[in-house]
């Protein structure tokens, strides 16, 4: 973004550009200051990828140079992840800063990474203050209303921002996208774990992540809900509106594995593995060059919909729930 | 041959030796029939319900000259036509296929009282499930082995008196579609490489017969293979029906989660994903009719079903609870309450 902004607004450096077009400016930019707002969760793991120093490629291109250690204190699993996340960023010499206000001043672009999804809102409103860009990592929020709200936010301030699961970016899941052999996709069985944490609604911990898989393949448009639930998994049918059926299957027990099946118009294939985090991080590192999100608001909203919707399936005895009635609601609360 | 054998004896004039090896070789008798018939004389097959490609299938199969192992032990020698006219499925093909049969040498009976006459075993080939029970009403009353293809009958209470009346005249019987012999599934029923079975995602392509429960015409295929790979223990059915697609989520005993993806739109595939304790992999594909035939012919000679039949009515009762489901938009249905409404159809009119 820094590079982008310069030669945007600066005639000096467009002159510098053509005058003095060296090799190592066109192909060794300084690369973009991204500054971790929460080390509780990915933190750690994303900024030895990130700041490796033989990355290469778009992942050459962002660099982490600031965190913020956040936490979520009624969460476990946050207290236990900040403290390795805190030592990885000591070894790493990234200065771990003590408010959000302090690492704004030193970055370009901004990863909210906490992993727990209720701060997110506010975490965010302070990028969007200081008109950083903003990848956020799932679950986009603690519920659909702050989703709502963070969008809004950044699209009055025409900030650029975007959610996602790594599970969308999986080479072997975008691969099965517009592939002529496939043909269209009719339908998805998508699965991942699905741990529950109790501030969350059940699937924004993590079965977001075959949640976000399911979305991918068969797009937006879901219209309806219905789940079963049992003590070790979850079914849940989504029906989209041109007809096509959409499942995610979460599960506690048996071992931890992502995948689909993906019934096209020609071939039904598996799909949806779960490749590592370098394909998010190149979207990441995209989005922060250009400025333009690789996931539509729109679709991350839906998908935040349908895990609200399958959790009021539950409470209504796993009947059908509109996505529409549960988008209301939420937009009111967001209101 | 024991009547021949008596015929020469008689001419003997010592009562008691006669009486002694009467008794030893009627015993010899008893004892050998089927060893003596799978060495030389195979199974005389009956087919009713000339009215699938089954018919034609299954046939070949058997009847194959190079045949071999328990194919060749059962032949089909018999049929009887069948038909509904009120289904084209079944009504259109029926002269063909009996046409093809006469034409490699079976014979062609008026009725099926006629046909039993004629043979050890039969094969229930109709197409159209509705006639399943009367047809297999007589069958049964000849004592004779009864396979039944899918689906075994119109409704649950059908499968459950047709077993009902078998059991009653103790005699063998079973369904399947031949999805469930397919080398991968029965793989996943009796030697799982993923430990025990957790979960599982079975498909098939599913077209409706207006005359049936949406599932009995062509979704069964898929429901079987749900069912071989979970087997029972079946406790709630939810269903969400499109033009295109079915998709019905069986929630099992001990929190196991099966579903069925009934195919009406894209590619008409078989198959399933079973989530194990030990991984997640695919279930394998289908392998033609071949493995069924064959379970068909063990069947036969040794009178022992392949499938309990308290799985075919589980199996059954799922299908019929998915249509419950679809009536009363999508809520979970009680696999209990439907059995429990099924077995009354035929107790009410006793």
């Amino acid at each position: 973004v820094r590079t982008i902004v310069r030669w945007q607004h600066s005639g000096l450096c467009l002159l510098l550009l053509f005058t003095f077009a060296s090799s190592t400016w066109a192909e060794d930019p300084a690369p973009i200051r991204a500054g971790i707002i929460g080390l509780d969760a990915h933190a750690a793991v994303w900024a030895r990828i990130l700041n490796r120093p033989n990355a290469e490629g778009e992942l050459a291109d962002l660099q982490v140079v600031a965190g913020y250690a956040g936490g979520s204190l009624d969460i476990p699993q946050s207290q236990e992840l900040l403290k390795q996340g805190i030592a990885t960023f000591e070894e790493l010499e990234i200065p771990v800063v003590d408010t959000i206000e302090e690492l704004l001043t030193k970055v370009d672009a901004v990863m909210i990474l906490s992993i727990d999804g209720r701060p997110h809102l506010e975490q965010a409103k302070k990028a969007f203050q200081a008109g950083k860009p903003v990848f956020i990592d799932k679950p986009l929020a603690g519920s659909l209303a702050d989703a709502i709200e963070i969008f809004r936010l950044a699209q009055r301030r025409n900030i650029p921002c975007f959610s996602s699961s790594c599970l969308r970016f999986s080479p072997g899941t975008q691969a099965i996208l517009n592939n002529s052999s496939v043909g269209r996709i009719i339908g998805c069985n998508a699965h991942s774990p699905c741990a529950l944490e109790p501030h969350h609604p059940d699937f924004f911990w993590y079965g977001i992540h075959g949640v976000e898989t399911l979305f991918t393949l068969m797009g937006s448009g879901c219209v309806s809900v219905s789940r079963v639930q049992t003590e070790d998994g979850e079914l849940a049918v989504g029906r989209w509106s041109d007809g096509r059926i959409g499942t995610f299957r979460g599960h506690r027990s048996g071992p931890h594995t992502y995948g689909a099946t993906v019934f096209g118009e020609h071939q039904v294939v598996a799909s949806g593995k779960y490749e590592g985090y370098e394909p998010l991080l190149v979207e990441i590192t995209k989005f922060f060059k250009t400025g333009v999100p690789p996931v539509q608001a729109e679709q991350t909203l839906e998908i935040l919909a349908f895990m609200e919707a399958a959790d009021a399936s539950k409470r209504q005895g796993g009947r059908p729930v509109s996505l529409e009635t549960v988008m209301k609601a939420a937009q009111r609360r967001a209101e | 041959v024991i009547d021949s054998f008596h015929a020469e004896f008689n001419l003997k004039e010592n009562n008691m030796l006669r009486r002694v090896l009467s008794a030893a070789l009627m015993t010899l008798f008893l004892i050998v029939p089927a060893v003596a018939q799978t060495a030389e004389q195979p199974l005389r097959a009956g087919m009713i319900g000339l009215t699938t490609s089954h018919v034609i299938a299954f046939s070949k199969a058997m009847n194959n000259p190079e045949a071999t192992g328990p194919l060749s032990q059962v032949k089909v020698t018999a049929g009887f036509t069948g038909g509904m006219p009120d289904n084209p499925s079944s009504w259109d093909r029926r002269e063909g296929y009996t046409a093809d049969l006469k034409a490699a040498g079976v014979e062609i009976y008026d009725t099926i009282e006629e046909m039993l006459k004629h043979v050890d075993v039969v094969l229930l080939e109709s197409v159209d499930g509705r006639p399943h029970l009367e047809q297999a009403r007589p069958v049964i009353a000849a004592g004779k082995p009864l396979f039944i293809d899918k689906p075994m009958a119109g409704s649950l209470a059908d499968v459950i008196e047709i077993f009902r009346l078998a059991d009653e005249a103790n005699v063998p019987c079973f369904s399947s579609s031949s999805l469930r012999f397919s080398k991968g599934f029965q793989q996943m029923r009796n030697d799982s490489p993923v430990g025990k079975i957790i979960g599982c995602e079975a498909w098939s392509p599913c077209s409706y017969e207006e005359h049936h429960p949406d599932l009995f015409w062509y979704g069964v295929h898929g429901v079987e293979v749900l069912f071989t790979i979970m087997g029972t223990g079946c406790k709630t059915v939810t269903r969400v029906h499109t033009e295109g697609t079915d998709l019905v989520v069986g929630t099992w005993e001990g929190g196991r989660i099966g579903t069925f993806r009934g195919i009406r739109q894209g590619k008409r595939d078989y198959g399933a994903l079973v989530f194990g304790e030990k991984g997640v992999v695919s279930a394998g594909k289908y392998d033609g009719y071949q493995p069924l035939v064959v379970e068909i012919c063990k069947f036969f000679l040794s009178g022992k079903s392949p499938v309990p039949a308290a799985e075919t009515i589980e199996m059954f009762a799922f299908m019929e609870a998915a249509d419950l489901s679809k009536e009363n938009g999508g809520g979970p249905v009680s696999i209990e309450e439907v059995m429990r409404q099924a077995r009354a159809v035929y107790a009410s009119k006793k």
